[in-house]
């Protein structure tokens, strides 16, 4: 996929071009793309070739052997903190409001110093790496060792906009695909009854900007994530509507299909009309299977209790961790879940009072996250899903206000983790200075974070490329990243 | 070259054109089959694309690795630094290059990375060099010639040059065109082509009994006239700007009033505004002379982009905002992709980075973007500025009459008192300015201020202020060369806050306030908000503030705080207040006049004075209208940037034009336009050059991808080394040569494509022609195409009878379900709202949110709006079946189809059929189709306990999502 093709269309062979459409969605057998303009057709041969390489079962070949088959992208939006979750530091406790010398940069501006606000919580040591984290993630915590910490992480904006899309994309400027999208670019979906890029949002809303945090970009919009609720209809227009039975939409399509088929007699060399009469039929499909896919009530009890489904401050968030699993069993490639929606402190944007509000988040998800790590783990599923945690940025060691213990956003510093999908567990790389404002050994960068799950999942991320604009798009950007290495086990 | 491997050149050429690369080979085989020759190769087409993407990149624009440099014709052929020449013309023995790229030599096998060459591309090489490697540069940067028309096979199948062209080309390959296409085949082509619509069940009657020859072009003529023809083609220009009406990013604020130039280039296609001034327009309207707001408007392409109202690199994210619009400038206008040189040279195009930031410069003084009404310049017509000045006149002149009249009768009355007491001093009478001038502008003396332009504290504008700190200094404050100024102290940043005292002894009954103000200025007295205005004025006027200043007034100490703003152009400030004090001769009259001038006349005095006042209280208002467009600020310099970055600043630029190009110098005019620099026009004059060999290329290419499915030149917004190469050169060239001499008229264009026989050819296949020529790059026959988004949303509307073809003005807003709303950060304010009316206008007109695009659109590949987008993709996904099948906009619309054949034909079920079926295909259903039509009803209703009246609207549902109702032929 990166070395130049010969054959092109803006620099994308013909069969990079049908790949492009068909995998987002279920590659489809009879997908076609820009009809009308005879960029598909090729040779009778060649055409077939294109259709066999199409089959929804074969999945687009990866760079090399990938050790993982799908990603979960657990997503805290708002920007969590840091130094009161996955990185301690001891000689802060009894700092608190004293004013410090350091730098910080966040959307209150640049700062040359501020007024320390301790941790607000106790760390413990974990599992048999002696990981210390908070006791705002003790279910977390118990799964240290499956875990590989990323304290060191930096980003390029400490501003929600930018930054949100820099997790996502790469870029802080808008317009470039989603790593969901270039997932499913690279490698195509092997469930062709659900999306390959399935985004699901926190009840009070989807974060800020909305669906650009999963576009497609300059990508076709089969590529981008398609949200799927955790409750009714799991994927917008999959329910037909009131009145229309499954029986009386299935006389609908046999009709349809008539129709079709004997408008297709005169243009039967044109494949575009064969791949929507098929469409059609793999919609009907989607409609019997996707609500199957979505139903966490087939879950045992003892499943849904590991959860959290039966308390109501984690029901939401096990739902969807427990979809998620279920989706990743059916071969959906990418899924990304948001902690947290809409602004301020429904999410972890904690910039008045800190401890209400990352009590309220990781009181949501701190069991269902643990759950399904453990739950992956004893279907023998976790060694082929990369789990990935994390938001935007952390926050500051210092006060935003005068009084409160609220923190601005910092980019210079924080902390994600992955587990999974053949990542070392029991580790952590990299720190933070005595404060957590800034990252000072092994600092890590977000497309080190994007290359290294490219890499897991087959692909190589100075390989994976998308013409557009005048130039070989990646990912990870112009310029060689490589995975981390001490990640990958 | 044996005969042996000429013949496996042969072959593997084919195969080149098998995977779809090399267009032009078809026509080397085709030819060499024909005349039992050599194919020919030809360079520009089959041999630079390969040296461009596998050599470039060590051997091109800006490496020259061994000495060898591919991109030119004396670095292809010189000598090596190993003495040694790289290729040899006509010996396929000598040369090192063909040695290094077949691995054959000493050397290292070439190029280094990635696989090596394919035999196809080495064949290619070997029979270019066989043939004497001629050379040529890259066709887009020659300026076109007109070609001569070629001879063809068939002279009768060729209605105008371009079926000769096409013609010309089949006849090489043996191939034949395609039959004629059948008039309703071709009606829906047509209205599709220039309408976006389908054909009313009239105009198919209308064209199916019209056999005059003239039929069809009277069916051109028409729809080319027609409103909706601006729709459509507006929809293929915004784009390729990348339209917008929000900024993106965490707010995705509103571009207030950019709707306008989505109005701007509807109109400006209705009435084929020739391209060239369609381009000075959108480039540098501002710029041009007149106060047309059309120009005005046309600069909205400026902030159409993305805008990040909060970066986290502020000098960074303005050279984000400059780079995109070299970009979009770039392969809008001229078809290159400059902006890849932003960080260093182009690898393979020949664009430098000096290139890059000398494109730049042009840009250089654009004012930022910014929220809210930022940006918006007044756009008041000219017509309403006459009708306002003759106002003004009209009524300064009644004023006169009356100040005559009343003067008149006051000096009587002063006279009369003088017979009594001589001693009488007559008061001040009429309009006397420096009477009650109490707080006097700048215009004869400067007056002292105090100022700042930061951002003071909220109760600046409180009485009890302090404002020791601000800065004292002489009115008015602005820029050199603002118009109409008196100068005192220079301002030039974006806001300025202002106070000064003033005293009075007695409450006045009037009070005017004479100002000259920028943008956004408001005058508060003591504190309270006196007046407010909106856009800048040129020169100093008097505004009547009694209704609002009175009653803030006190005596002794007052207060008047302003605060004014500048967006763009040239700043300006200064105010003065003038009141009228008690009046005393009215006094005068009223104890005297009935005495010593009679009743009547007293009465007229009071009349007079009324009618005075009543004409002096009404002020006529300049009705003022806002864009939101370009403007300049400040005279920024350009220097070159390594790696992209502001820290690392290079040489310093000037605005010129691509290198490549061999372009002239930037020509200014000698007097720069008021408050801007004139680079804009200079970069709009060359573009419009008919010198420039790209411009008119690029248009006529566009107008001919979106009627036959695709370009000449594939990638349209790509010419350069990494476009695709054009299937029929000539006919570009020819097209290119025609827009200019015809004016730049892009009707006259689309009338001439569509009379020619090749948009008229049928799209059925031919197994021949399907073997020889699969992709129809020779255009053999139609393209078939599916729907747009946009089409197929308004042809839905169109045949259930809904569609609301009201043109122009603010976004519409069709529902979104809650599904689609929870996507965003704001769920509830989200999505604005509009009337049944309103949702059922055409899609132009349906709000371009950037964070939030309805799936109806984007489902069916409505491009997103980062970034332009020359070619939309066609994709065909299971989303889209759900969408037509099951949302609720399909099924209302089925509903209001079913309603709308019963209602005409409420006694036949058979008519209602037939009905639906010529309104989503324009063709009369055959009876056996009608019958199992009808017979799919009865098995609803007696299988499925579905009502009759549900029966119908699922047929009209299903009809809709035919395949017939979605594709064109």
């Amino acid at each position: 996929m990166s070395d130049r093709p010969q054959g092109t269309f803006c620099r994308r062979t013909r069969r990079e071009a049908l790949w492009q459409t068909g995998a987002g969605f279920g590659a489809l057998p009879l997908i076609s793309m820009l009809s009308g303009d005879g960029f598909f057709n090729g040779s009778a041969a060649a055409a077939e070739e294109d259709l066999a390489a199409l089959n929804p079962l074969t999945p687009k070949p990866p760079h090399f052997a990938p050790k993982a088959k799908s990603v979960i992208f657990l997503f805290m939006y708002g920007g969590p903190s840091h130094i009161d979750t996955f990185d301690y530091k001891p000689d802060m406790y009894g700092m608190d409001g004293k004013t410090v010398d350091v730098k910080t940069f966040g959307r209150g501006g640049h700062k040359n110093n501020g007024r320390i606000v301790e941790p607000k919580w106790k760390f413990k040591q974990y599992g048999e790496c002696g990981k210390w984290v908070s006791d705002l993630f003790p279910h977390v915590g118990s799964c240290a060792d499956d875990i590989a910490f990323l304290n060191s992480m930096t980003a390029d904006s400490p501003i929600h906009g930018s930054a949100m899309l820099m997790m996502n994309s790469g870029k802080v400027l808008s317009g470039s695909p989603a790593l969901g999208s270039w997932v499913n670019y690279g490698l195509g979906s092997v469930n062709e009854n659900m999306p390959g890029f399935v985004v699901m949002l926190d009840q009070k809303g989807g974060p800020i900007s909305g669906a650009k945090n999963w576009s497609s970009g300059y990508m076709p919009a089969s590529y981008q994530g398609v949200v799927v609720r955790s409750q009714g209809a799991p994927i917008l227009d999959l329910a037909p509507p009131d009145g229309m039975t499954q029986e009386t939409q299935r006389r609908l399509l046999d009709r349809l299909l008539q129709k079709n088929r004997r408008h297709q007699e005169l243009r039967a060399d044109n494949s575009d009309l064969a791949a929507r009469i098929a469409s059609y039929e793999l919609a009907y499909k989607m409609q019997q299977y996707a609500p199957e896919a979505v139903d966490v009530q087939q879950e045992t009890a003892q499943t849904q209790q590991l959860y959290g489904l039966d308390n109501p401050q984690t029901e939401d968030f096990a739902r969807k961790c427990i979809l998620a699993r279920r989706l990743v069993e059916r071969g959906v490639r990418f899924i990304q879940i948001y902690s947290g929606g809409a602004h301020n402190d429904d999410n972890w944007d904690a910039h008045g009072d800190l401890e209400k509000n990352h009590n309220y988040h990781a009181g949501r998800t701190d069991q269902p996250i643990a759950a399904l790590l453990k739950d992956l783990k004893e279907r023998s599923l976790l060694d082929e899903t990369l789990v990935v945690w994390g938001g935007e940025f952390g926050r500051q060691p210092t006060a935003e206000y005068a009084n409160g213990t609220g923190r601005d956003h910092n980019s210079y510093g924080f902390t994600m983790w992955m587990a999974g999908g053949g990542i070392k567990g029991g580790i952590s790389i990299g720190s933070t200075d005595e404060l957590g404002a800034r990252a000072v050994d092994r600092p890590l960068h977000v497309r080190d974070m994007h290359a290294t799950v490219l890499h897991q999942m087959g692909l190589d991320p100075n390989r994976l490329s998308y013409f557009f604009g005048g130039l070989d798009q990646k990912l990870v950007g112009v310029e060689h990243v490589d995975p981390i290495p001490e990640l990958i086990s | 070259m044996t005969g042996n491997e000429m013949s496996v050149a042969v072959r593997i050429l084919s195969t080149i054109l098998a995977v779809g690369s090399v267009v032009g080979s078809l026509s080397a085989q085709q030819e060499s089959a024909r005349e039992g020759t050599q194919p020919t190769i030809d360079f520009a087409r089959d041999i630079q694309p390969i040296f461009a993407k596998r050599c470039y990149k060590c051997h091109g624009p800006n490496e020259a690795e061994g000495g060898l440099k591919l991109d030119s014709r004396d670095g292809a052929f010189g000598e090596l630094d190993s003495g040694m020449p790289a290729i040899v013309p006509g010996d396929l023995t000598q040369g090192e290059l063909l040695a290094r790229i077949t691995g054959t030599g000493d050397g290292d096998r070439m190029p280094p990375e990635g696989k090596p060459l394919s035999d196809e591309e080495v064949a290619a090489i070997k029979v270019w060099i066989q043939q004497g490697a001629e050379w040529a540069s890259h066709w887009a940067f020659q300026a076109p010639a007109r070609p001569a028309v070629p001879e063809v096979s068939s002279p009768d199948w060729v209605s105008n040059p371009i079926d000769a062209f096409v013609l010309h080309r089949l006849d090489s390959a043996g191939l034949k065109p395609a039959a004629a296409a059948d008039r309703i085949a071709l009606l829906r082509r047509a209205h599709y082509d220039l309408t976006g619509l389908p054909p009313g069940l009239a105009d198919v009657q209308k064209f199916l009994a019209d056999e005059s020859p003239q039929a069809w072009e009277r069916v051109i003529d028409n729809l080319l006239a027609s409103p909706q023809y601006g729709e459509k083609w507006a929809t293929h220009w915004l784009d390729v700007v990348r339209y917008a009406e929000t900024n993106g990013y965490e707010r995705d604020g509103r571009k207030e009033l950019i709707w306008k130039y989505r109005d701007y280039v509807i109109r400006s296609l209705n009435d084929d505004k020739p391209y060239d001034q369609f381009v000075r327009e959108q480039l540098a309207g501002d710029e041009l002379p007149g106060e047309n707001p059309d120009q005005t408007i046309a600069t909205g392409f400026y902030r159409l982009g993305i805008w990040d109202d909060e970066p986290a690199d502020r000098e960074l994210a303005r050279y984000d905002y400059l780079d995109d619009l070299v970009r979009v400038t770039g392969e809008s206008f001229l078809g290159l992709t400059i902006g890849c040189a932003r960080c260093h040279d182009h690898k393979i195009d020949p664009i430098s980075q000096k290139d890059y930031y000398a494109m730049l410069d042009f840009f250089s003084n654009v004012s930022p973007h910014g929220s809210g009404k930022a940006n918006h310049i007044q756009v008041t017509s000219e017509d309403t500025k006459a009708a306002y000045e003759q106002q003004v006149q009209e009524k300064r002149q009644r004023e006169q009459k009356f100040q005559a009249q009343i003067r008149q009768l006051e000096q009587r009355l002063f006279a009369a008192i003088r017979k009594t007491d001589p001693d009488f001093q007559a008061p001040e009478t009429g309009q006397s300015p420096e009477s009650g001038n109490v707080l006097p502008d700048s215009r004869k003396t400067p007056q002292l201020w105090r100022i700042t332009e930061r951002k003071p504290a909220d109760n600046w504008l409180d009485i009890a202020f302090d404002d020791s700190k601000w800065k004292e200094a002489k009115g008015g404050f602005g820029t050199e060369g603002t118009p109409g100024i008196h100068l005192g102290t220079r301002w030039g940043s974006r806001d300025i806050w202002m106070r000064r005292y003033f005293g009075l002894d007695e409450i006045p009954t009037k009070v005017m306030l004479q100002i000259h103000h920028d943008e956004d200025a408001e005058i508060y007295i003591n504190g309270t908000l006196v007046a407010e205005f909106r856009g800048y004025i040129r020169e100093y006027t008097e505004v009547d503030i009694s209704q609002n200043a009175v009653n803030v007034l006190q005596t002794g100490r007052n207060t008047i705080a302003i605060h004014c703003r500048n967006t763009g152009g040239g700043q300006y400030i200064d105010a003065g207040l003038v009141v009228d004090g008690a009046d005393t001769v009215r006094r005068l009259f009223a104890e005297q006049g009935d005495k010593l001038l009679g009743e009547n006349t007293n009465r007229d005095y009071v009349e007079l004075r009324r009618q005075l006042a009543e004409s002096q209280a009404n002020v006529p208002a300049l009705p003022v209208e806002f864009a939101m467009a370009v403007a300049e600020r400040g005279q920024n310099k350009t220097w070159i940037l390594g790696r992209g970055l502001p820290s690392m600043k290079g040489d310093e630029v000037q605005a010129a034009f691509p290198e490549i190009l061999n372009p002239p110098e930037p020509v200014y005019d000698e007097v720069a336009p008021e408050n801007s620099s004139g680079r804009r026009t200079a970069l709009a004059r060359w573009i419009t050059s008919p010198d420039n060999p790209m411009t008119s290329r690029v248009v006529v290419n566009r107008l001919w991808q979106h009627h036959f499915g695709r370009g000449i030149v594939r990638s349209s917004s790509d010419f350069g080394y990494q476009g695709t190469p054009p299937t029929h050169p000539q006919l570009l060239d020819w097209l290119s040569a025609e827009l200019i001499s015809r004016g730049w008229s892009l009707k006259q264009m689309h009338k001439l494509i569509m009379l020619s026989s090749t948009y008229q050819m049928s799209s059925t296949g031919n197994q021949q022609a399907l073997d020889v020529d699969p992709n129809n790059d020779l255009f053999w026959r139609f393209n078939l195409r599916r729907l747009t988004a946009e089409e197929i949303r308004d042809s839905v509307l169109a045949v259930s009878g809904m569609l609301n073809l009201r043109m122009y003005g603010p976004p519409i807003f069709p529902p979104l379900s809650p599904e689609v709303l929870a996507t965003a950060s704001r769920p509830g304010a989200a999505w604005g709202q509009s009337s049944p009316e309103d949702s059922a206008r055409r899609t132009v007109y349906v709000h371009v949110k950037r964070s939030l695009r309805p799936p109806m659109l984007s489902g069916f590949d409505a491009p997103e709006t980062d970034t332009a987008c020359a070619v939309r993709l066609t994709t065909t996904v299971p989303t889209q079946a759900l969408a037509m099948l099951n949302s609720d906009f399909l099924n209302q619309q089925a509903q209001i189809l079913a309603d709308r054949i019963t209602a005409e034909f409420p006694d036949s079920v058979e008519q209602q059929l037939r009905f639906a079926v010529q309104l989503t295909t324009g063709r009369s259903a055959d009876d056996g189709v009608i019958q199992e039509d009808l017979k799919f009803l009865k098995q609803l209703e007696q299988e499925r306990q579905v009502t009759a009246e549900q029966a119908l609207q699922i047929f009209c549902l299903l009809q809709l999502n035919t395949n017939e109702f979605v594709y064109l032929d």
